[in-house]
């Protein structure tokens, strides 16, 4: 009966001292603000050229989901979409690595045609990932005839890095970069049920990221 | 009682989640490229071994691995080839009928892939290498190049390893679709049979 109040004690203590996540946001705008009217859009691409890590789909549809909610209710065009409907010009080895690259693709006319269709003014790419930095400890389960449970504490550190270059489509030109750098330690312990106190590093990064794009744009009636 | 009978079924179900082979049948999805049609009229000949390709491999690390892609391959060049060019038709041979101007042959030279267990990655990866060949309205042999694919794609949370391999391979087969449409100009035989359509159309306007 005494080993509850311990273990809720650790617990609490777990919950207050770890699953916390930090955000550093670096900043770098070529021009103080970038317009953005009611009927433009714009549209968010990760890199996916690197042979060691690859810029997650979910991090990508993430950040242009959190782009489309709240007060500043950009359109963002879905990153499928495009580059379906753009192919074969935006593939991993076929896309435009600079905003130069952008201006020669937009001469050609069916291109220039797709973009003016999707009313598309910015491109978004971001490159990066979440990678797991450490781990530790572990959680035993067993399950017998009377029963099962789990035995142990293990924790985890991961960390986010994520870089969004935003090229201005109407300008052909690097309106900025945004870089978002997310640590984060995540906890288990495990004392008959496993209690997973997660650090959200991945989603924490997305959001801040968003939260950071948002104020490139000053938002004007189409 | 119920219990002791379920112990052997959760041991047979955690058997088979570590069998190593693998029997796969590509599904690939391919978008309509956006790209000037060329003014030529093009054969394309699919051999048997395209339409039926397959890969397989029995290793000790690979046992009774199988993985069929043919059809695929003859998706990704129908939607590519059609797009391509004016007028389209496919042939029996690489010697193309009177109303052609050549005749295309694509064939998998090659195909590999690559487990996350093996590479030490978060990554299923595929590769493919297609051998192109282009024939004249004689027959005659105009190009031949090869064009490579790759492909990869993340393991998640619950992906198995065929949803993996396939998303890995679709991709392997868009990048190769993508380099051959746009690169098909650039090879140097093909570039200097084409100027000849480009000095009719010329003529024409």
């Amino acid at each position: 009966m005494k080993i509850l109040p311990v273990i809720t004690a650790f617990i609490g203590l777990v919950l207050l001292a770890g699953c916390k996540s930090t955000t550093v946001i670096d900043e770098y705008r070529e021009i103080a603000t970038s317009t953005l009217t009611s009927d433009e859009s714009i549209v968010v691409l990760g890199r996916r050229h690197s042979s060691g890590y690859e810029t997650e789909d979910d991090f990508i549809s993430c950040v242009g989901k959190s782009l489309g909610q709240g007060q500043a209710d950009i359109s963002v065009i879905p990153e499928k979409d495009f580059v379906d409907s753009m192919y074969p010009y935006f593939e991993t080895s076929t896309a435009p690595m600079d905003v130069k690259n952008l201006g020669k693709l937009a001469q050609i006319p069916a291109i220039a045609a797709k973009i003016d269709d999707f009313k598309l003014r910015y491109f978004v790419w971001i490159d990066g990932a979440t990678e797991r930095t450490d781990s530790s400890g572990s959680v035993s389960c067993a399950v017998g005839p009377g029963g099962g449970g789990c035995f142990g504490f293990a924790y985890w550190k991961d960390e986010a890095n994520y870089e969004a270059s935003i090229w201005d489509f109407k300008e052909l030109a690097l309106s900025g970069k945004i870089n978002a750098e997310t640590k984060g330690t995540s906890f288990m312990p495990a004392i008959i049920i496993p209690v997973p106190l997660l650090a959200r590093v991945q989603e924490n990064a997305c959001k801040s990221l968003a939260n950071q794009i948002k104020t490139f744009f000053s938002q004007q009636p189409g | 009682m119920t219990h002791r009978l379920l112990y052997p079924v959760a041991l047979l179900l955690a058997l088979a989640a570590c069998e190593q082979s693998v029997s796969l049948k590509v599904d690939t999805e391919i978008p309509t490229p956006v790209i000037s049609r060329m003014p030529v009229k093009m054969g394309v000949f699919y051999s048997d071994e395209l339409r039926n390709y397959i890969f397989e491999e029995n290793s000790e690390d690979r046992p009774n691995w199988k993985i069929e892609s043919g059809s695929s391959h003859v998706a990704l060049f129908d939607q590519i080839i059609s797009s391509m060019f004016v007028e389209t038709k496919e042939v029996a041979g690489t010697t193309a009928d009177t109303t052609l101007d050549a005749v295309l042959s694509p064939s998998v030279a090659e195909m590999q892939f690559a487990l996350p267990e093996e590479t030490k990655t978060d990554f299923y990866e595929a590769w493919v290498k297609y051998n192109m060949e282009l024939y004249n309205r004689d027959g005659s042999r105009i190009a031949g190049w090869s064009v490579t694919g790759y492909g990869k794609s993340s393991t998640e949370f619950m992906k198995s390893r065929d949803k993996g391999l396939n998303a890995a391979v679709n991709q392997a087969l868009r990048d190769a679709g993508a380099k051959f449409a746009l690169g098909f100009h650039r090879v140097a035989d093909v570039g200097a049979w084409l100027e000849q359509f480009d000095a009719s159309a010329d003529d024409a306007d």
